[in-house]
């Protein structure tokens, strides 16, 4: 009886992995393949007026504007800032960001 | 019978000493030219690059400064807004040179219409839509002929593809002034020679302010103390502290097509004063990023050499040393502020199609170094670590591109109608023109045994002007394209 029940309880593990792994599989394996993807994603806003549209500056270049989805072409370190008088720039490291989640950057104008 | 071939010989014998002897008796004088010719041409030097005028901008009147040249929009009036179409043409000497311009005038033909920015409906074609191309070695002629104009381009197939280049050089080389120059001069060689020919008699004088703000061009060459790609740019120039514009665009399809040996490098001059790396924006973010980032890493020491004024001049290579498709040119405009980032970022106006045209004029003739048991000799050995290297790390490049684009449509599904830049976006699409996708195999091993040289025969341009229709047209992108366009 004991040795039924132990080789039940075996076939049912050998079904669940079965069932499991792939999905292990493809919810470890797949992801970082998937997200192997170079590209980056900030909005940047001006501190205090955040309704407030301007150019914004990816090191030095004009490239987007504020309030709205800006991409990067590659993780790392890069001077944001926005093409307004006395506009403090920023140094940021920009990784792990997606389009749903993009990194929020506040420019001061003092 | 005996008698005859016993006096024949005896003929070839005295003939062949009449020969000797004419040629020790006119040594001397041969030794005496070579030496007034070594006095009086060992200094001669070509011309350089000119150095860059300081005060206001000297090409405030160039095409190439205005807004849609720096990757800004709208594009030219008479162009999609709502299209980026990027190209690259290999290198391949004229056989390059012919497949990109069968390959562009097939595009010619291809309908594509748009509405304008004012509700007009402007019937253009796909080739007209071209906001980058990018050249490297042969293929760069084509490129510059392209942006150049349509008539320019209809000259070019005279006066370049269907000429004996390396003829006309040879003849240059041993009956001109320029030629001796050539051949005694430690800094003027048989390169300059070529860059004279290409910028008098291909591009009639014109330089790079003849170019217009669309499409963008990028010529590449090799600079040889860093084994780097030196890009044709304004920036690269004003690195050196020199003026792009007043560079003939002939030089420079000569420096991107001076092949090690056949051809000596290309010089440039290195100006004076150094720029302030430390406020240039781009160049301490690379720092930043270079121990993560290999190419950042290459970029930044790129920028420092050329910095450095004790490095007088830079020697230039072809350009297909390091990057033999162009594709790099295509991968660097997903980077940051490159064209297709820009584009993407400039919401009033969302991207609607990102056509990647990749033109391949590369061939990979049979090798039957496997049926002897003799290794392969010492030309087979050097082509085979340089080309064969190159095509793996081409064909490498062009799988990036294609994941770069998934990667740029996978954020329109992730963001959907959320932001205006992804909102319209089609799939991406890749069409490469190579003769590994010939279908017919008679066709394919008759392209394959192209010859890479400065000439082709009138059955190889027929054979190319047959073939490269085909390869477009039965692209699985170019008839997704087609079948978007309504053709």
């Amino acid at each position: 009886m004991k040795q039924h029940r132990s080789r039940r309880i075996l076939i049912c593990l050998a079904i669940v992995i079965g069932i499991v792994g792939p999905g292990v599989i493809l919810v470890y394996a797949w992801p970082p393949f998937y997200n192997m993807g170079s590209q980056e994603f900030i909005v940047v806003t001006v501190k205090d007026q955040p309704a407030l549209h301007a150019d914004v500056l990816i090191n030095g270049e004009k490239n987007g504007t504020t309030g709205e989805l800006i991409t990067l072409g590659s993780p790392g370190w890069v001077f944001i800032s926005v093409n307004l008088p006395n506009a403090q720039p920023q140094n940021v490291n920009v990784r792990k960001t997606t389009a749903t989640h993009p990194m929020s950057i506040e420019i001061e104008c003092k | 019978m005996q008698m005859s071939v016993g006096r024949w010989c005896l003929k070839i014998m005295k003939a062949i000493g009449r020969f000797l002897l004419l040629l020790v008796l006119a040594s001397p004088g041969l030794a005496l030219h070579a030496l007034i010719l070594w006095i009086l041409f060992h200094n001669y030097a070509p011309v350089y690059n000119q150095r860059l005028v300081k005060g206001p901008a000297p090409s405030s009147g160039s095409a190439q400064d205005s807004t849609a040249a720096r990757g800004l929009w709208p594009d030219r009036l008479d162009q999609d807004d709502d299209a980026l179409v990027l190209a690259a043409i290999s290198g391949g000497g004229t056989r390059a040179a012919a497949v990109g311009w069968k390959a562009l005038e097939t595009l010619r033909s291809v309908p594509y219409r748009f509405t304008d920015r004012n509700g007009k409906v402007i019937e253009s074609n796909l080739a007209h839509e071209i906001d980058l191309i990018a050249g490297i070695s042969g293929g760069s002629f084509t490129a510059t002929a392209w942006c150049l104009g349509t008539t320019e381009m209809d000259r070019f197939r005279k006066r370049f593809v269907e000429r004996n280049i390396q003829c006309v050089l040879l003849r240059n080389l041993l009956t001109t002034l320029n030629g001796e120059r050539a051949l005694f001069s430690s800094r003027y060689s048989r390169i300059n020679l070529a860059a004279e020919l290409y910028d008098r008699e291909v591009f009639d004088g014109k330089t790079f302010a003849a170019l217009p703000a669309r499409p963008i061009l990028r010529l590449h060459a090799t600079s040889l103390a860093l084994g780097q790609r030196f890009t044709f740019t304004p920036e690269t120039f004003a690195a050196l502290g020199s003026d792009v514009h007043s560079y003939p665009l002939g030089y420079a399809c000569a420096a991107s097509s001076a092949f090690p040996v056949l051809l000596d490098p290309m010089t440039l001059r290195n100006y004076e004063p150094p720029l302030n790396l430390q406020s240039d924006l781009n160049y301490l973010s690379d720092k930043q990023n270079a121990r993560e980032d290999v190419n950042k890493d290459l970029q930044v020491k790129v920028r420092e050499y050329y910095n450095d004024k004790r490095n007088l001049y830079i020697h230039l290579t072809d350009g297909g040393l390091v990057d033999n498709q162009g594709l790099q040119s295509i991968l660097d405009e997903f980077e940051n502020n490159g064209l297709v980032t820009k584009r993407i970022n400039h919401h009033a106006a969302p991207l609607r199609r990102l056509i990647i045209i990749n033109i391949n004029a590369g061939v990979s003739p049979p090798d039957n170094s496997a049926e002897s048991a003799k290794p392969p000799g010492e030309v087979s050995v050097l082509l085979s670590s340089t080309v064969s290297s190159m095509d793996v790390l081409s064909a490498r490049r062009w799988m990036d591109i294609k994941s770069r684009c998934h990667d740029l449509y996978s954020a329109k599904i992730d963001v959907g109608g959320q932001t205006v830049s992804y909102g319209l976006l089609q799939e991406p699409y890749r069409i490469e023109i190579g003769f590994r996708n010939i279908r017919n195999s008679q066709d394919q091993q008759a392209a394959m045994n192209l010859p890479t040289s400065f000439s082709l025969t009138k059955a190889e341009i027929e054979l190319i002007d047959r073939i490269v229709p085909a390869l477009v047209r039965e692209d699985p992108e170019f008839q997704r394209l087609q079948s978007e366009l309504g053709n």
